[in-house]
Protein backbone atom coordinates (compact mmCIF):
# COMPACT_ATOMS: atom_id res chain seq x y z
CA UNK A 1 0.00 0.00 0.00
CA UNK A 2 1.00 3.56 -0.50
CA UNK A 3 2.01 6.40 1.86
CA UNK A 4 0.29 9.15 1.98
CA UNK A 5 1.76 11.48 -0.76
CA UNK A 6 3.43 15.02 0.70
CA UNK A 7 4.75 16.52 -2.24
CA UNK A 8 6.74 19.96 -1.98
CA UNK A 9 4.67 23.13 -1.79
CA UNK A 10 4.16 24.48 -5.30
CA UNK A 11 5.59 27.99 -5.78
CA UNK A 12 3.07 30.72 -7.19
CA UNK A 13 2.94 31.59 -10.66
CA UNK A 14 5.79 34.00 -11.79
CA UNK A 15 2.40 35.83 -13.56
CA UNK A 16 -1.29 35.16 -13.46
CA UNK A 17 -2.61 33.53 -16.38
CA UNK A 18 -6.34 33.42 -18.18
CA UNK A 19 -8.24 30.74 -20.39
CA UNK A 20 -9.13 33.08 -23.21
CA UNK A 21 -10.95 31.07 -25.58
CA UNK A 22 -12.37 26.92 -25.56
CA UNK A 23 -13.10 24.92 -28.62
CA UNK A 24 -14.28 21.55 -28.64
CA UNK A 25 -15.59 18.99 -31.03
CA UNK A 26 -19.09 16.98 -30.48
CA UNK A 27 -17.88 12.90 -28.89
CA UNK A 28 -18.98 11.05 -31.65
CA UNK A 29 -18.53 7.42 -33.23
CA UNK A 30 -16.62 8.70 -35.99
CA UNK A 31 -16.64 5.41 -38.19
CA UNK A 32 -20.15 4.13 -37.61
CA UNK A 33 -21.76 7.89 -39.03
CA UNK A 34 -21.73 8.48 -43.03
CA UNK A 35 -21.91 12.49 -41.84
CA UNK A 36 -18.51 12.05 -40.23
CA UNK A 37 -16.67 8.69 -41.77
CA UNK A 38 -13.44 9.50 -43.16
CA UNK A 39 -12.49 12.51 -40.68
CA UNK A 40 -9.37 12.09 -39.58
CA UNK A 41 -7.60 13.17 -36.42
CA UNK A 42 -5.88 16.32 -38.27
CA UNK A 43 -8.66 17.66 -38.91
CA UNK A 44 -10.89 17.05 -35.81
CA UNK A 45 -7.78 18.53 -34.04
CA UNK A 46 -7.99 21.76 -36.53
CA UNK A 47 -11.23 21.93 -35.73
CA UNK A 48 -10.80 22.34 -32.41
CA UNK A 49 -8.07 24.81 -32.49
CA UNK A 50 -10.13 27.20 -34.65
CA UNK A 51 -13.19 26.97 -32.86
CA UNK A 52 -10.92 28.24 -29.68
CA UNK A 53 -9.44 31.13 -31.74
CA UNK A 54 -12.64 32.11 -32.81
CA UNK A 55 -13.63 31.52 -29.23
CA UNK A 56 -10.58 33.76 -28.15
CA UNK A 57 -11.15 36.59 -31.21
CA UNK A 58 -7.47 36.08 -32.16
CA UNK A 59 -6.32 33.80 -35.13
CA UNK A 60 -3.44 32.00 -36.16
CA UNK A 61 -0.71 34.80 -35.90
CA UNK A 62 -1.48 35.52 -32.87
CA UNK A 63 -0.14 32.32 -31.30
CA UNK A 64 2.85 32.04 -30.57
CA UNK A 65 3.35 27.96 -28.90
CA UNK A 66 0.90 25.35 -29.06
CA UNK A 67 1.03 21.96 -27.65
CA UNK A 68 -0.97 18.51 -28.68
CA UNK A 69 -1.94 15.80 -26.89
CA UNK A 70 -3.02 12.48 -27.35
CA UNK A 71 -3.33 9.15 -24.93
CA UNK A 72 -1.62 6.90 -27.31
CA UNK A 73 -0.48 8.97 -30.29
CA UNK A 74 1.52 5.88 -32.44
CA UNK A 75 -1.94 3.67 -31.99
CA UNK A 76 -4.43 5.77 -32.60
CA UNK A 77 -2.98 8.78 -35.06
CA UNK A 78 0.03 6.65 -36.07
CA UNK A 79 2.00 9.63 -35.27
CA UNK A 80 4.86 9.77 -32.78
CA UNK A 81 5.33 13.81 -33.25
CA UNK A 82 1.31 14.68 -33.84
CA UNK A 83 2.43 17.95 -33.23
CA UNK A 84 4.30 18.14 -36.52
CA UNK A 85 1.59 16.95 -38.51
CA UNK A 86 -1.47 19.33 -36.86
CA UNK A 87 0.45 22.35 -37.80
CA UNK A 88 -0.62 22.81 -41.29
CA UNK A 89 -4.56 22.29 -40.25
CA UNK A 90 -5.04 25.39 -37.98
CA UNK A 91 -2.31 27.40 -39.49
CA UNK A 92 0.83 26.69 -37.16
CA UNK A 93 3.01 26.10 -39.93
CA UNK A 94 6.89 26.80 -38.82
CA UNK A 95 5.39 28.11 -35.17
CA UNK A 96 7.39 26.25 -32.04
CA UNK A 97 4.99 23.33 -30.66
CA UNK A 98 5.47 20.10 -28.56
CA UNK A 99 3.80 16.70 -27.88
CA UNK A 100 2.83 15.43 -25.18
CA UNK A 101 1.01 12.32 -23.68
CA UNK A 102 -0.31 11.12 -20.32
CA UNK A 103 -2.98 8.44 -20.57
CA UNK A 104 -6.36 10.02 -20.08
CA UNK A 105 -4.66 12.84 -17.83
CA UNK A 106 -3.17 14.40 -20.79
CA UNK A 107 -6.46 17.03 -21.25
CA UNK A 108 -5.83 18.45 -17.87
CA UNK A 109 -1.84 18.64 -18.19
CA UNK A 110 -2.77 20.28 -21.23
CA UNK A 111 -3.66 23.36 -19.45
CA UNK A 112 -0.70 22.98 -16.64
CA UNK A 113 1.92 22.99 -19.99
CA UNK A 114 0.05 25.52 -21.72
CA UNK A 115 0.09 27.98 -18.22
CA UNK A 116 3.75 27.33 -17.18
CA UNK A 117 4.50 28.30 -20.53
CA UNK A 118 2.77 31.71 -20.73
CA UNK A 119 3.62 32.48 -16.69
CA UNK A 120 7.42 31.77 -17.34
CA UNK A 121 7.38 34.66 -19.62
CA UNK A 122 8.33 32.94 -22.75
CA UNK A 123 5.13 33.16 -24.27
CA UNK A 124 2.22 35.37 -24.11
CA UNK A 125 -0.31 33.60 -26.41
CA UNK A 126 -0.15 29.76 -25.87
CA UNK A 127 -2.77 27.27 -27.66
CA UNK A 128 -2.94 23.42 -26.06
CA UNK A 129 -5.33 21.14 -27.74
CA UNK A 130 -5.71 17.20 -28.43
CA UNK A 131 -7.37 14.89 -30.34
CA UNK A 132 -7.92 11.11 -29.34
CA UNK A 133 -9.73 8.72 -32.21
CA UNK A 134 -10.36 6.19 -29.68
CA UNK A 135 -13.51 4.49 -31.41
CA UNK A 136 -10.59 3.84 -34.38
CA UNK A 137 -7.14 3.27 -35.19
CA UNK A 138 -4.66 4.66 -37.58
CA UNK A 139 -4.20 2.08 -40.37
CA UNK A 140 -0.61 1.27 -40.93
CA UNK A 141 1.02 2.76 -44.72
CA UNK A 142 -2.63 4.11 -45.39
CA UNK A 143 -3.70 8.14 -45.50
CA UNK A 144 -5.26 9.39 -42.28
CA UNK A 145 -8.71 8.78 -43.08
CA UNK A 146 -8.39 5.83 -43.53
CA UNK A 147 -8.55 4.37 -40.44
CA UNK A 148 -10.04 0.83 -38.86
CA UNK A 149 -12.51 -0.44 -36.13
CA UNK A 150 -10.11 -0.37 -32.30
CA UNK A 151 -12.07 -3.19 -30.99
CA UNK A 152 -11.67 -4.31 -27.24
CA UNK A 153 -9.54 -7.05 -27.93
CA UNK A 154 -7.05 -4.79 -29.24
CA UNK A 155 -7.72 -1.79 -26.68
CA UNK A 156 -6.71 -4.80 -23.77
CA UNK A 157 -3.68 -6.05 -25.86
CA UNK A 158 -2.43 -2.93 -27.77
CA UNK A 159 -3.79 0.25 -25.06
CA UNK A 160 -4.18 -1.25 -21.46
CA UNK A 161 -1.02 -3.29 -21.77
CA UNK A 162 1.04 -0.12 -22.38
CA UNK A 163 -0.38 1.98 -18.94
CA UNK A 164 0.46 -0.76 -16.91
CA UNK A 165 4.06 -1.61 -15.27
CA UNK A 166 5.96 -4.47 -16.80
CA UNK A 167 9.25 -4.21 -13.95
CA UNK A 168 8.84 -7.92 -12.70
CA UNK A 169 6.39 -9.57 -15.12
CA UNK A 170 3.50 -8.61 -17.75
CA UNK A 171 0.67 -6.41 -16.67
CA UNK A 172 -2.60 -8.07 -15.23
CA UNK A 173 -5.98 -7.44 -16.72
CA UNK A 174 -6.91 -7.21 -13.37
CA UNK A 175 -5.15 -4.15 -12.65
CA UNK A 176 -7.67 -1.86 -13.90
CA UNK A 177 -10.86 -3.11 -11.50
CA UNK A 178 -8.15 -3.14 -8.68
CA UNK A 179 -7.52 0.46 -9.48
CA UNK A 180 -10.64 1.66 -9.30
CA UNK A 181 -13.24 -0.63 -7.62
CA UNK A 182 -10.92 -0.95 -4.47
CA UNK A 183 -11.16 2.63 -2.95
CA UNK A 184 -15.09 2.26 -3.79
CA UNK A 185 -14.87 -1.22 -1.88
CA UNK A 186 -13.20 0.82 1.30
CA UNK A 187 -15.67 3.75 1.21
CA UNK A 188 -18.68 1.36 1.33
CA UNK A 189 -16.98 -0.39 4.48
CA UNK A 190 -15.89 2.66 6.20
CA UNK A 191 -19.75 4.42 5.90
CA UNK A 192 -21.08 1.05 6.69
CA UNK A 193 -22.72 1.14 3.45
CA UNK A 194 -24.53 -1.62 1.90
CA UNK A 195 -23.85 -2.90 -1.69
CA UNK A 196 -27.23 -2.34 -2.66
CA UNK A 197 -27.35 1.29 -1.12
CA UNK A 198 -24.30 2.33 -2.78
CA UNK A 199 -26.38 0.41 -6.32
CA UNK A 200 -29.14 2.90 -5.50
CA UNK A 201 -26.19 5.99 -5.49
CA UNK A 202 -24.60 5.13 -8.39
CA UNK A 203 -27.99 4.14 -10.38
CA UNK A 204 -29.32 7.58 -9.34
CA UNK A 205 -26.25 9.40 -10.05
CA UNK A 206 -26.31 7.68 -14.00
CA UNK A 207 -29.64 8.69 -14.19
CA UNK A 208 -28.92 12.47 -12.91
CA UNK A 209 -25.75 12.45 -15.01
CA UNK A 210 -27.89 11.32 -18.46
CA UNK A 211 -30.17 13.96 -18.07
CA UNK A 212 -26.93 16.20 -18.43
CA UNK A 213 -25.47 14.87 -20.93
CA UNK A 214 -29.00 14.51 -23.10
CA UNK A 215 -29.09 17.78 -22.91
CA UNK A 216 -25.98 18.56 -24.28
CA UNK A 217 -25.54 19.15 -28.22
CA UNK A 218 -21.58 17.96 -27.55
CA UNK A 219 -22.22 14.74 -26.05
CA UNK A 220 -22.60 10.96 -27.39
CA UNK A 221 -25.66 10.19 -25.57
CA UNK A 222 -29.14 12.19 -26.19
CA UNK A 223 -31.45 10.29 -24.69
CA UNK A 224 -32.28 10.31 -21.25
CA UNK A 225 -32.75 7.31 -18.87
CA UNK A 226 -36.54 7.85 -18.67
CA UNK A 227 -37.04 7.98 -22.42
CA UNK A 228 -35.05 4.78 -23.25
CA UNK A 229 -36.83 3.04 -20.61
CA UNK A 230 -40.36 4.07 -21.68
CA UNK A 231 -39.53 2.02 -25.22
CA UNK A 232 -40.03 -1.44 -23.20
CA UNK A 233 -42.59 0.04 -21.12
CA UNK A 234 -40.39 0.67 -17.92
CA UNK A 235 -39.52 3.78 -15.43
CA UNK A 236 -35.89 5.05 -15.43
CA UNK A 237 -35.47 3.66 -11.75
CA UNK A 238 -36.94 0.13 -13.47
CA UNK A 239 -34.82 0.00 -16.22
CA UNK A 240 -31.39 1.19 -14.43
CA UNK A 241 -31.79 -2.05 -12.21
CA UNK A 242 -32.65 -4.38 -14.85
CA UNK A 243 -31.19 -6.61 -17.24
CA UNK A 244 -30.97 -3.70 -19.30
CA UNK A 245 -28.22 -2.56 -17.36
CA UNK A 246 -26.69 -5.53 -15.28
CA UNK A 247 -23.77 -5.80 -13.15
CA UNK A 248 -20.63 -6.32 -13.92
CA UNK A 249 -18.57 -5.68 -10.48
CA UNK A 250 -19.49 -6.40 -6.96
CA UNK A 251 -21.15 -2.91 -7.23
CA UNK A 252 -20.55 -1.28 -10.68
CA UNK A 253 -23.13 -1.56 -13.65
CA UNK A 254 -23.02 -1.00 -17.34
CA UNK A 255 -23.93 2.54 -17.10
CA UNK A 256 -21.56 3.29 -14.40
CA UNK A 257 -19.02 2.54 -16.77
CA UNK A 258 -16.92 5.02 -19.48
CA UNK A 259 -18.20 4.97 -23.03
CA UNK A 260 -15.40 4.82 -25.88
CA UNK A 261 -15.78 7.55 -28.24
CA UNK A 262 -13.46 10.35 -30.70
CA UNK A 263 -13.34 13.84 -29.91
CA UNK A 264 -10.87 16.89 -30.21
CA UNK A 265 -10.70 19.67 -27.85
CA UNK A 266 -8.45 23.00 -27.35
CA UNK A 267 -8.01 26.24 -24.89
CA UNK A 268 -5.85 29.13 -25.58
CA UNK A 269 -3.99 30.84 -22.12
CA UNK A 270 -2.52 34.20 -22.03
CA UNK A 271 -1.09 36.59 -19.51
CA UNK A 272 -4.62 37.86 -17.26
CA UNK A 273 -2.89 41.48 -17.35
CA UNK A 274 -3.50 40.96 -21.45
CA UNK A 275 -6.84 38.58 -21.14
CA UNK A 276 -9.03 41.82 -21.22
CA UNK A 277 -7.77 42.80 -24.41
CA UNK A 278 -9.94 39.80 -25.93
CA UNK A 279 -12.43 38.89 -23.44
CA UNK A 280 -14.97 40.31 -21.14
CA UNK A 281 -14.24 37.11 -19.31
CA UNK A 282 -11.63 35.83 -18.29
CA UNK A 283 -11.28 32.55 -16.69
CA UNK A 284 -8.08 32.57 -14.68
CA UNK A 285 -5.70 29.34 -13.87
CA UNK A 286 -4.73 29.00 -10.24
CA UNK A 287 -2.68 26.41 -10.28
CA UNK A 288 -2.57 22.79 -10.77
CA UNK A 289 -1.45 20.16 -8.13
CA UNK A 290 -0.59 17.08 -9.16
CA UNK A 291 1.11 13.78 -8.56
CA UNK A 292 2.05 10.80 -10.06
CA UNK A 293 1.92 6.85 -9.26
CA UNK A 294 2.95 3.89 -10.95
CA UNK A 295 -0.62 2.13 -12.31
CA UNK A 296 0.24 -1.03 -10.55
CA UNK A 297 -0.22 0.52 -6.86
CA UNK A 298 -3.53 -0.23 -5.11
CA UNK A 299 -5.84 2.39 -4.39
CA UNK A 300 -3.20 4.99 -6.57
CA UNK A 301 -6.35 7.39 -7.28
CA UNK A 302 -6.99 8.08 -4.05
CA UNK A 303 -3.49 8.72 -2.95
CA UNK A 304 -2.79 10.71 -5.67
CA UNK A 305 -5.94 12.93 -5.52
CA UNK A 306 -4.90 12.87 -2.18
CA UNK A 307 -1.30 14.55 -2.67
CA UNK A 308 -2.48 16.66 -5.48
CA UNK A 309 -5.72 18.56 -3.89
CA UNK A 310 -3.10 19.30 -0.62
CA UNK A 311 -0.90 20.95 -2.98
CA UNK A 312 -3.35 23.02 -4.42
CA UNK A 313 -5.34 23.94 -1.36
CA UNK A 314 -1.60 24.75 0.25
CA UNK A 315 -0.48 27.20 -2.71
CA UNK A 316 -4.48 28.89 -2.99
CA UNK A 317 -5.53 28.71 0.33
CA UNK A 318 -9.04 27.52 -1.06
CA UNK A 319 -10.35 24.04 -0.26
CA UNK A 320 -13.34 22.00 -2.07
CA UNK A 321 -15.54 23.54 0.21
CA UNK A 322 -15.22 27.05 -1.28
CA UNK A 323 -15.36 25.37 -5.05
CA UNK A 324 -19.22 25.80 -7.08
CA UNK A 325 -18.55 22.91 -9.45
CA UNK A 326 -16.46 19.99 -9.42
CA UNK A 327 -15.29 17.82 -12.17
CA UNK A 328 -13.82 14.41 -11.39
CA UNK A 329 -12.65 12.10 -14.60
CA UNK A 330 -14.43 9.70 -14.06
CA UNK A 331 -13.80 5.89 -16.09
CA UNK A 332 -16.25 4.61 -13.39
CA UNK A 333 -19.27 7.00 -12.24
CA UNK A 334 -18.01 6.31 -8.47
CA UNK A 335 -14.91 7.80 -8.93
CA UNK A 336 -16.88 11.00 -9.09
CA UNK A 337 -18.50 10.34 -5.12
CA UNK A 338 -14.48 8.87 -3.76
CA UNK A 339 -13.13 11.99 -5.33
CA UNK A 340 -15.40 14.83 -4.56
CA UNK A 341 -14.98 13.87 -0.78
CA UNK A 342 -11.21 13.60 -1.00
CA UNK A 343 -10.95 17.01 -2.56
CA UNK A 344 -13.52 17.93 0.29
CA UNK A 345 -16.27 19.28 -2.28
CA UNK A 346 -19.12 17.25 -0.13
CA UNK A 347 -18.61 16.57 3.19
CA UNK A 348 -16.40 12.90 4.25
CA UNK A 349 -18.98 10.17 4.34
CA UNK A 350 -21.90 12.37 3.30
CA UNK A 351 -21.59 12.60 -0.41
CA UNK A 352 -23.48 9.30 -1.07
CA UNK A 353 -26.33 11.04 0.12
CA UNK A 354 -26.10 13.79 -1.55
CA UNK A 355 -26.22 11.87 -4.99
CA UNK A 356 -28.72 10.20 -3.85
CA UNK A 357 -30.62 13.49 -3.38
CA UNK A 358 -29.57 14.55 -6.96
CA UNK A 359 -27.90 17.08 -5.26
CA UNK A 360 -25.14 16.90 -7.32
CA UNK A 361 -26.78 16.81 -10.16
CA UNK A 362 -26.20 19.77 -12.79
CA UNK A 363 -29.57 21.64 -11.92
CA UNK A 364 -28.18 20.66 -7.74
CA UNK A 365 -26.81 22.88 -5.03
CA UNK A 366 -23.53 21.07 -5.31
CA UNK A 367 -23.20 20.23 -9.60
CA UNK A 368 -20.32 17.63 -10.67
CA UNK A 369 -19.72 16.56 -13.86
CA UNK A 370 -22.49 18.77 -15.41
CA UNK A 371 -21.62 17.57 -18.85
CA UNK A 372 -22.10 14.05 -17.65
CA UNK A 373 -18.81 12.75 -17.47
CA UNK A 374 -17.28 9.81 -19.25
CA UNK A 375 -19.92 7.52 -18.67
CA UNK A 376 -22.86 9.30 -19.90
CA UNK A 377 -21.04 12.02 -21.62
CA UNK A 378 -18.04 10.18 -23.48
CA UNK A 379 -14.62 9.37 -23.20
CA UNK A 380 -11.97 10.36 -25.69
CA UNK A 381 -9.25 9.53 -23.73
CA UNK A 382 -6.47 11.76 -23.68
CA UNK A 383 -9.09 14.63 -24.44
CA UNK A 384 -11.46 14.31 -21.93
CA UNK A 385 -9.54 16.61 -19.60
CA UNK A 386 -9.91 19.56 -22.42
CA UNK A 387 -13.87 18.58 -22.76
CA UNK A 388 -14.48 18.83 -19.21
CA UNK A 389 -12.07 22.15 -19.19
CA UNK A 390 -14.29 23.56 -22.38
CA UNK A 391 -17.46 22.11 -20.27
CA UNK A 392 -15.84 24.64 -17.02
CA UNK A 393 -15.23 27.54 -18.36
CA UNK A 394 -18.77 27.73 -20.59
CA UNK A 395 -20.33 27.09 -17.25
CA UNK A 396 -18.12 29.90 -15.25
CA UNK A 397 -19.03 32.00 -17.69
CA UNK A 398 -22.62 31.23 -18.05
CA UNK A 399 -22.89 30.28 -21.43
CA UNK A 400 -24.39 26.63 -21.10
CA UNK A 401 -28.16 26.95 -21.71
CA UNK A 402 -30.26 24.29 -20.63
CA UNK A 403 -27.55 22.44 -18.41
CA UNK A 404 -26.22 25.94 -16.81
CA UNK A 405 -25.97 25.17 -13.35
CA UNK A 406 -28.26 26.94 -10.99
CA UNK A 407 -25.83 28.54 -8.31
CA UNK A 408 -23.94 31.26 -9.50
CA UNK A 409 -19.85 30.24 -9.99
CA UNK A 410 -16.78 31.16 -9.14
CA UNK A 411 -14.62 28.75 -8.84
CA UNK A 412 -14.12 25.19 -10.74
CA UNK A 413 -12.59 22.63 -9.34
CA UNK A 414 -11.32 19.59 -11.85
CA UNK A 415 -9.52 16.41 -10.72
CA UNK A 416 -7.84 15.10 -13.47
CA UNK A 417 -6.78 10.69 -13.42
CA UNK A 418 -5.21 9.14 -16.17
CA UNK A 419 -5.10 5.24 -16.37
CA UNK A 420 -3.61 5.04 -12.80
CA UNK A 421 -0.71 7.23 -13.72
CA UNK A 422 -0.75 11.41 -13.21
CA UNK A 423 -3.47 13.20 -11.18
CA UNK A 424 -4.25 16.38 -10.89
CA UNK A 425 -6.38 19.50 -9.27
CA UNK A 426 -7.05 22.50 -10.80
CA UNK A 427 -8.91 25.26 -9.54
CA UNK A 428 -10.36 27.84 -12.00
CA UNK A 429 -11.57 31.13 -10.83
CA UNK A 430 -14.17 33.67 -12.72
CA UNK A 431 -12.64 37.38 -13.59
CA UNK B 1 -30.57 -26.94 -25.71
CA UNK B 2 -33.26 -25.58 -27.23
CA UNK B 3 -33.86 -23.54 -23.88
CA UNK B 4 -30.37 -22.14 -24.00
CA UNK B 5 -30.84 -20.98 -27.18
CA UNK B 6 -33.67 -19.89 -26.71
CA UNK B 7 -32.77 -18.04 -23.58
CA UNK B 8 -29.24 -16.60 -25.20
CA UNK B 9 -31.30 -14.95 -27.98
CA UNK B 10 -33.06 -13.26 -25.39
CA UNK B 11 -30.64 -12.04 -23.64
CA UNK B 12 -28.95 -10.55 -26.68
CA UNK B 13 -31.77 -9.21 -27.71
CA UNK B 14 -31.95 -6.95 -24.28
CA UNK B 15 -28.26 -6.19 -24.27
CA UNK B 16 -28.14 -5.16 -27.81
CA UNK B 17 -32.08 -3.18 -27.34
CA UNK B 18 -32.93 -5.21 -30.84
CA UNK B 19 -35.98 -7.84 -31.18
CA UNK B 20 -35.38 -11.32 -30.28
CA UNK B 21 -37.42 -12.52 -33.76
CA UNK B 22 -35.00 -10.81 -35.78
CA UNK B 23 -32.00 -13.05 -34.45
CA UNK B 24 -30.81 -16.65 -35.22
CA UNK B 25 -28.22 -18.66 -34.75
CA UNK B 26 -26.09 -16.68 -38.00
CA UNK B 27 -26.79 -13.54 -36.68
CA UNK B 28 -23.23 -11.80 -36.38
CA UNK B 29 -22.91 -10.42 -33.67
CA UNK B 30 -20.25 -7.47 -34.75
CA UNK B 31 -23.72 -6.64 -37.28
CA UNK B 32 -25.90 -5.78 -33.97
CA UNK B 33 -23.15 -2.77 -32.71
CA UNK B 34 -19.33 -2.80 -32.30
CA UNK B 35 -19.79 -0.89 -28.50
CA UNK B 36 -17.91 -3.10 -26.15
CA UNK B 37 -19.94 -1.69 -23.07
CA UNK B 38 -23.01 -3.66 -24.66
CA UNK B 39 -20.57 -7.23 -24.59
CA UNK B 40 -19.43 -6.50 -20.93
CA UNK B 41 -23.76 -6.29 -19.93
CA UNK B 42 -24.07 -9.46 -22.02
CA UNK B 43 -21.31 -11.49 -20.51
CA UNK B 44 -22.50 -10.17 -17.36
CA UNK B 45 -26.39 -11.69 -18.10
CA UNK B 46 -24.87 -15.31 -19.27
CA UNK B 47 -22.74 -15.35 -16.40
CA UNK B 48 -25.48 -14.90 -14.12
CA UNK B 49 -28.41 -16.71 -15.92
CA UNK B 50 -26.32 -20.11 -16.39
CA UNK B 51 -24.42 -20.52 -14.00
CA UNK B 52 -21.34 -19.96 -16.08
CA UNK B 53 -18.22 -18.44 -16.20
CA UNK B 54 -17.63 -16.90 -19.61
CA UNK B 55 -14.72 -13.98 -19.63
CA UNK B 56 -14.93 -10.80 -21.86
CA UNK B 57 -12.63 -11.70 -24.30
CA UNK B 58 -13.93 -15.23 -24.79
CA UNK B 59 -17.55 -13.99 -25.05
CA UNK B 60 -16.15 -10.97 -27.81
CA UNK B 61 -14.30 -14.03 -29.81
CA UNK B 62 -17.76 -14.99 -30.67
CA UNK B 63 -18.49 -14.13 -34.13
CA UNK B 64 -22.20 -15.57 -34.50
CA UNK B 65 -24.92 -15.95 -32.27
CA UNK B 66 -24.66 -19.68 -32.33
CA UNK B 67 -21.22 -19.70 -31.42
CA UNK B 68 -22.13 -18.02 -27.93
CA UNK B 69 -24.85 -20.20 -27.93
CA UNK B 70 -22.18 -24.13 -28.07
CA UNK B 71 -20.04 -22.06 -25.63
CA UNK B 72 -22.45 -21.48 -22.87
CA UNK B 73 -23.50 -25.41 -24.02
CA UNK B 74 -19.87 -26.54 -23.62
CA UNK B 75 -19.55 -24.66 -20.22
CA UNK B 76 -22.77 -26.26 -19.24
CA UNK B 77 -21.86 -29.87 -19.70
Amino acid sequence: MAKKIKNKALKPLSRSVSIIGVGATPYMYTMDNPDTEGLSDLEMFGAAAIEAMKDAGITAKDVEFYYSTCAMPALQGGYITPNAQYSSWFGMKGKASAHHSEACCSGYIALEQAVMAVASGTYDIVLSGGCDMSWSLATPRKPSYMRRQFDNDLYISEGLDKLYSKDYAAPSLGANPLVCDSWLDSYVKENKLTADKIDDVLCQLSIDCRRAAALNPRALNDKTYAEEAAEVGMTDQEYIRSQYNPKFTRYLRVSNFELRCDGAAALIVCPTEMAYKYTDHPIEVLGTGHATLNGMIGNLEKYATSGAYEQIKELTGLTGADMDIFYANDFFNSSQLLAAEECEYLPKGEGWKYMLESRTAFDGDRPINTNGGRCQYGHAHGTSGLHDIFEAVKQLRGEMGRTQVKVDPQYAMLRGFGGGQNVTVQILNKL
Amino acid sequence: MENVESKVLELVAISYRTNKEDLTRETEIQSLSKKSLQMVGLTSLLEETFGVRITYLEASACKTIGDMIDKVNEQLK
